[in-house]
C-alpha cells in the first residue's frame, strides 16, 4: 500500500494523544412526547480504541441508530458519556464523518464538488482542496466521474461519493448508518471490499450500524450486538460483543467465517438476557 | 431541428382548419391566416396600411415587457426574502401567514377597481398589479421550497463542518432553488396576463392596449395580431428567466434544460 500523506486538517485541536477513538460510557437516550416517556437506550458502555472497526448490529428498534446518531453529535445523550478522540461530543462536526443510507449529497454539486465541500469548509487552500479532491475521488474509483451530479449515478457511486466526502474531512471517526443497506447484493459486496482497503489505507476509527450478519463478520474487528427496544418493553442495550479475530481479506465461505455468522445470529434471536 | 420539425405540424394544422373555416364561411366575422399575416407585417414595420397600427410593435412590445419585468422583479425581491424569512421563523411566520392567507384568494381582476382608484390610471398601476398577481405564486413556492429542503441535507452539511449561519447560504437556498424558480415560472406567466388586464383600462400603450382598442374599431386581424405577439413576448421572457436562474446558480441538474 502506498504511503499515505497526513493531511493537514484542524479539526480536533486539543485530540489527546492515544484517546480512544470513541468512549461511550453509561450512555442512555430518552424521548418525550406528548407526556409519554420512550426510553431507546439504557446504560450501553463500549469503547472504541482508535482504529477499531466496529460493527452494530441487531433487529429493528434496538437503538443502534439512536446510538451512531448521538456519536454524530445529530442527538445528545440523556444520560452518560460520549467521548471522541478525548473530546466530549456536542455537536455534529467534521472529525466524525457520517456516511447515510440514502447518501445524502448535495444535488446541485458535483461530485468533485461535494468532496470539495468539507475541506472547502476549513478553509483549505484551492490547492490543497484540488489535491485533496483528486486523491480521494480516485480513491474510490470515480475520476472520469468528477463533473458529473449526483442524479446521474448509481446508487453505488453516490455511496462511493459520500465516502469520498468524509474521507476528504479526515476525520479520526467513520460513521455509517446502514451505508450499503439500498444496494443490490454485488455492489454491496465490491464496496464492502473497497471499504475495507480504504480503511486498511487510513485507518480511521469505524462505527458501521448494518443488519447484515454477513457484512458485520467481513468488516470488522468486533460486532457489537443489541437488543431491546420498544417492542420488547427493555430499552436498547448491548447483549454481546463479538471479537472477529480473521485476517483480511476474508473469506465468506470459510468454515471459521460460518461459524461467527451462526454465532452472531444466535445472539440476535435468542439474547441471553 | 427534429424538434423544430416536431412542433410545426400542429401550428399547420390550426392554419389550414382557420383558413379553410373562413374561406367557407363557417366563421364570418374572422379574418383569414393571409390577412392577419399582412396586418401583422404593417404592425410590426409598417408601410402596408399606414394607419394607427402600422410599425408600432416595439412601442408596444417594450411597454408591455417593461411593465411585466417591472412588476414581476418587484414581486421577485419581495417575495423571495419574505418566503425565505417566513419559512426560517415560526413566529414571524404565525404573525404575517394568516393576511397573506386572506388575501392570497383574492383574484387580480378583483384588485383592478381599487388599485385604479388609489393609483389612477397609468402605467404604474398595472405595475402594480403584476406585482400583486406575481407575489404569491413566488412567494408560497419559496416558502415551501426552503420548509422543504431535506433535513438529511442539513445533517450531512452540519457533519462536513457548517455552521447554523452558514446553512441558509450553503444548503437551504441551493436546496430551493428548484422550488423557488418554478414559482417564479408561474409568476412570470401571470403577470403577461395581468399586464393585459391592466392595459385594458387607461393606458394609451402596450399589447393589452392595442388589443382592447382593436376590438373598439373592429380590427379583428389586429387582436389576432396582438395575440400573437403577447404568446411570442410570453415564451420569450420565459426563456429569458431560464436562462438568467441558470447562468446564476450553474449548469445545475435540478433546473429544466
Amino acid at each position: 500500500m502506498v504511503a499515505v500523506q497526513p493531511l493537514e486538517v484542524d479539526v480536533t485541536p486539543s485530540a489527546a494523544a492515544g484517546a480512544p477513538g470513541v468512549e461511550l460510557s453509561a450512555v442512555g437516550k430518552r424521548y418525550e412526547s406528548g407526556g409519554k416517556v420512550t426510553e431507546a437506550l439504557r446504560d450501553v458502555s463500549l469503547t472504541l480504541p482508535d482504529g477499531e472497526f466496529v460493527s452494530l448490529i441487531g433487529a429493528s428498534g434496538c437503538g443502534k441508530s439512536t446510538l451512531l446518531r448521538i456519536v454524530a453529535g445529530f442527538e445528545r445523550a440523556t444520560a452518560g458519556r460520549v467521548m471522541v478522540s478525548g473530546q466530549p461530543v456536542s455537536r455534529p462536526g467534521p472529525d466524525r464523518g457520517v456516511v447515510f443510507q440514502d447518501y445524502g449529497l448535495f444535488p446541485w454539486l458535483t461530485v468533485a464538488a461535494n468532496v470539495a465541500y468539507g475541506p472547502r469548509q476549513r478553509g483549505a487552500t484551492k490547492a490543497e482542496v484540488e489535491a485533496t479532491v483528486d486523491r480521494f475521488v480516485r480513491m474510490v474509483g470515480l475520476d472520469h466521474f468528477r463533473d458529473r451530479y449526483p442524479n446521474e449515478l448509481s446508487g453505488g457511486m453516490q455511496q462511493r461519493v459520500a465516502i469520498a466526502r468524509v474521507l476528504a474531512n479526515d476525520p479520526a471517526v467513520l460513521l455509517m448508518d446502514e451505508p450499503f443497506g439500498a444496494l443490490d447484493s454485488l455492489t454491496r459486496q465490491t464496496l464492502q471490499e473497497e471499504l475495507i482497503k480504504v480503511w486498511l489505507e487510513l485507518r480511521p476509527t469505524v462505527m458501521l450500524v448494518t443488519h447484515s450478519v454477513e457484512e458485520a463478520v467481513f468488516l470488522s474487528d468486533r460486532v457489537v450486538v443489541m437488543g431491546g427496544g420498544p417492542s420488547h418493553a427493555v430499552p436498547g442495550h448491548v447483549t454481546k460483543i463479538v471479537p472477529i479475530e480473521l485476517a483480511h481479506p476474508r473469506d465468506v465461505t470459510a468454515p471459521a467465517f460460518n461459524d461467527l455468522k451462526r454465532e452472531l445470529l444466535d445472539a440476535i434471536h435468542h439474547p441471553a438476557h | 431541428m427534429k424538434k423544430l420539425l416536431l412542433a410545426l405540424p400542429v401550428p399547420l394544422l390550426i392554419l389550414a382548419a382557420w383558413s379553410l373555416a373562413v374561406s367557407q364561411r363557417w366563421l364570418t366575422l374572422i379574418p383569414g391566416p393571409f390577412e392577419v399575416l399582412l396586418a401583422l407585417i404593417d404592425f410590426t414595420f409598417g408601410n402596408l396600411y399606414d394607419d394607427a397600427y402600422s410599425g408600432t410593435l416595439l412601442t408596444h412590445l417594450i411597454a408591455s415587457a417593461g411593465r411585466v419585468l417591472g412588476g414581476f422583479a418587484l414581486a421577485a425581491l419581495a417575495a423571495v426574502p419574505l418566503g425565505v424569512l417566513l419559512a426560517r421563523y415560526e413566529k414571524l411566520s404565525r404573525l404575517i401567514e394568516p393576511t397573506l392567507g386572506v388575501l392570497r384568494p383574492i383574484p387580480v381582476t378583483a384588485w383592478v377597481p381599487l388599485v385604479l382608484i388609489v393609483f389612477g390610471l397609468g402605467s404604474h398601476s398595472a405595475i402594480i398589479l403584476i406585482f400583486i398577481g406575481s407575489f404569491f405564486p413566488i412567494f408560497i413556492n419559496t416558502l415551501l421550497g426552503v420548509k422543504r429542503v431535506p433535513p438529511r441535507l442539513i445533517e450531512a452539511a452540519q457533519m462536513l463542518g457548517t455552521s447554523e449561519r452558514e446553512m441558509l447560504y450553503k444548503v437551504i437556498l441551493p436546496a430551493a432553488v428548484p422550488s423557488v424558480f418554478a414559482g417564479m415560472r408561474i409568476a412570470l406567466g401571470l403577470a403577461w396576463v395581468v399586464v393585459v388586464v391592466g392595459e385594458t383600462v387607461g393606458v394609451p400603450n402596450g399589447l393589452g392596449s392595442v388589443i382592447t382598442e382593436a376590438r373598439e374599431v373592429s380590427r379583428t386581424e389586429i387582436i389576432i395580431t396582438g395575440m400573437i405577439f403577447i404568446g411570442l413576448a410570453g415564451l420569450s421572457t420565459d426563456k429569458l428567466l431560464t436562462l438568467a436562474v441558470r447562468r446564476a446558480v450553474g449548469r445545475s441538474p435540478l433546473l429544466p434544460s
